[in-house]
């Protein structure tokens, strides 16, 4: 059974595929990555001291990438707001219907919590749902960490969690990512004078 | 002994990581340049001489728990060593032809170095790495640094490639990353911790595991390596990323970066193998195969620009290693490690002309070459070897590599595989045979006046000629060697 904080977390993916602002979005994904860490922290109790350096860890990444992003969009004001080529209830109704199919046809993995199998599938889903459907280069960055949102909760509601080492790499990498795809917004919002992807559409063959 | 594979092994990755960042002190671009090359040498000597080490190596020798210098890995890392060594001695030719771009132009060589150098760190470290988790890291750790060298010269059109490829390949490995939480949780209570478990042991223990969680894992891990390698249908990000991306920095993501994932996806086959069974691992493979194949030949039909009609000739060069390593028979494997090789030098080649391709013809950059025998015999000489190479032309280590690869699926019992293989590759052959003969001997475009410098080029043609001839005449060696009984033996 899925439980309330499973919703939640969904619920605020779901929030990042339809909120207009970039501000919104980022304080969605933020208070996504908090609930997270709260949620492996919660499990810390029962667990190995390694799992609570990794929960621990997990809050850190959430302020630090909130933090990072917050400075980003302060520095890429747009002059007006982007027209999605979506409406907000066709990418929802997008990324529900790519979440429950996708949770469909999942086996069970053996997850601690069975609930926790189809909220953490659906956050990868929807966060792949926010690149493909929103064309704010800043909201694509946030689709990325809520599908990586997905993995870190399925990685602490496996038996007993992931090595610390691996959390603390994987934390890392997606650090980096993030810190390149905030130069790569600000260099795109340099050169166009927008962070719409859409303008970005110059390579075919 | 092993404490020198270890010292080698460590070398191999500190190296060229020091060597970035000393290169950001250099006070003037010159010495950087020479800081630069000098590092690289000393980087590639010691990754060829660890591969040499390996290979000649009975029994795999483990590094500091996180690394393994085995066979496999060897061929992968020779590969990685020698295209890593050209891009840094072909950069000076590239970074003269730059100015202001994704960095302030002042700083923009040093940042090029640091980046190229952190890149080809990660590269040489992926062959190394003991388990499924430390190499996923590394191939995430690739992309960081090779999409800011992709949108290096700053243009909307590698801004958008950039992006393009950071986006899509940091999804495809959010995916891989998943299954492998999937492995680890379902071998929770059956197998132990699976997450540090090295790649052979990984094997031992997988057999516990459920078939249904063990394919889905499997799956997921495998699709979002292939976005990272380019297979189709998830190859997107690869022919933007590669024309945009400064030409020897193209040369290490076709010739290195792939190949390099192609191993990862291959040893998770092989260490899933008893949990998932032969035939969904084979049929995997061949999907991905068949499908970039088929994906890559229309558009080596096209009249593309150079650099792009080189990337489809890596999806199409990454296909045949998947039908290589699904097929699985020996004949095979002896061909996936021929082309690995053969790829990497033809390829790269192929980039490094683009160099003074450009410079002589600007418009090459959107349109077809045409005429290069005439304008420039150096840079038609090079295009020439490396397309009749890539093409499969007998006797280019490539037809031999994939008429062993072709041989051996029909060995293993996968005769229509192989036919309709065949006749994609020979598709293939007649659109990249057409396109050698437009770039050298149609009539040349509008070109300007002045010589490009071809010298260093000249040098990395002979090398890489060199090196092709050396490959064909040994091919026929392989079939019948013990590396090729022991790569079958791991893989098996």
């Amino acid at each position: 059974m899925i439980g309330p904080s499973e919703w939640t977390l969904v619920a605020l993916a779901l929030g990042v595929v339809v909120v207009r602002r970039r501000s919104t979005a980022i304080v969605l994904v933020t208070l996504q990555s908090l609930l997270l860490a709260a949620v492996a922290l919660a499990l810390a109790p029962g667990r190995n001291t390694e799992f609570l350096a990794a929960s621990v860890a997990l809050v850190a990444k959430a302020l630090l990438v909130g933090s990072l992003l917050v400075w980003t969009l302060r520095r890429t004001r747009e002059q007006r707001p982007l027209v999605e080529d979506f409406a907000p209830l066709v990418r929802a109704g997008v990324a529900v219907a790519l979440a429950i199919a996708a949770s469909a046809l999942v086996p069970h993995v053996g997850l601690e919590h069975r609930g926790s199998e189809p909220a953490a599938i659906s956050l990868v889903v929807i966060g792949i749902a926010i690149v493909a459907t929103r064309k704010a280069t800043l909201i694509q960055a946030l689709g990325l960490l809520v599908a990586e949102n997905g993995v870190a909760f399925a990685a602490s509601a496996a038996a007993g969690g992931i090595p610390l080492v691996i959390e603390l790499g994987v934390l890392f990498d997606l650090i980096v990512i993030v810190v390149v795809a905030t130069a790569f917004h600000e260099r795109i919002f340099g050169e166009l004078g927008s962070g719409d992807a859409t303008l970005l559409r110059g390579l075919r063959d | 002994m092993t404490d020198l594979i270890v010292a080698l092994a460590l070398a191999s990755f500190l190296l060229p990581i020091a060597a970035g960042l000393a290169i950001q002190l250099a006070p003037v671009a010159r010495l950087s340049g020479r800081v630069a090359a000098a590092a690289a040498g000393g980087t590639a000597a010691c990754a060829l001489a660890l591969s040499a080490l390996a290979l000649d190596r009975a029994e795999p020798t483990k590094v500091l728990k996180l690394g393994v210098v085995d066979k496999p890995g060897a061929i992968f890392l020779a590969a990685i060593a020698v295209v890593g060594l050209m891009s840094v001695w072909l950069s000076p030719s590239y970074l003269v032809t730059t100015g202001r771009g994704f960095f302030p132009a002042e700083r923009a060589r040093s940042w090029y170095y640091l980046m190229l150098f952190l890149f080809w760190a990660a590269l040489l470290a992926v062959p190394l790495a003991a388990n499924l988790t430390s190499a996923w890291l590394l191939v995430e750790a690739t992309t960081g640094a090779s999409a800011l060298l992709v949108a290096f010269n700053g243009k909307r059109s590698a801004l958008e490639a950039g992006w393009k490829y950071l986006v899509l390949t940091t999804i495809g490995l959010t995916v891989a990353l998943l299954g492998i939480v999937v492995l680890v949780a379902a071998a929770r209570g059956r197998a132990g911790g699976l997450a540090l478990a090295d790649w052979s042991e990984l094997g031992e223990r997988t057999a516990a595991i459920p078939h249904g969680p063990a394919l889905t894992a499997f799956v997921l891990i495998l699709v979002g390596l292939a976005a990272k390698i380019g297979w189709a249908p998830v190859h997107n990000w690869l022919p933007d990323a590669h024309s945009e991306a400064p030409p020897p920095v193209s040369a290490l993501l076709s010739a290195a970066l792939l190949p390099a994932v192609v191993l990862v996806a291959w040893r998770v086959k092989t260490a899933l193998l008893p949990a998932i069974g032969a035939p969904a691992a084979r049929h995997v493979f061949i999907g991905f195969g068949l499908a970039s194949l088929a994906i890559a030949v229309p558009f080596l039909w096209r009249p593309l620009a150079w650099k792009r009609l080189l990337a489809y000739s890596s999806l199409e060069h990454m296909g045949v290693l998947a039908l290589g390593i699904g097929f699985g028979s020996k004949l095979a494997l002896a061909g996936v490690a021929l082309h690995v090789l053969g790829h990497a030098l033809a390829k790269s080649l192929g980039f490094y002309a683009a160099t003074p391709l450009l410079q002589l013809q600007p418009a090459a950059a959107r349109h077809s070459p045409r005429g290069l025998a005439r304008t420039s015999p150096t840079l038609g000489g090079a295009v020439g070897v490396s397309l009749l190479t890539l093409s499969g032309l007998p006797p280019s280590p490539l037809f031999v590599s994939e008429l062993f690869i072709l041989l051996g699926g029909a060995l293993s019992g996968q005769t229509a595989v192989v036919a309709v293989a065949a006749v994609l590759l020979a598709l293939a052959f007649l659109g990249l045979a057409h396109a050698f003969v437009e770039s050298l001997v149609g009539r040349p475009r509008l070109h300007r006046e002045h010589a490009a410098a071809t010298r260093p080029l000249a040098v990395a043609a002979a090398a890489v000629t060199a090196g092709l001839v050396a490959l064909s005449s040994t091919a026929y060696l392989l079939p019948g060697s013990t590396l090729v009984a022991e790569l079958w033996r791991w893989s098996s």
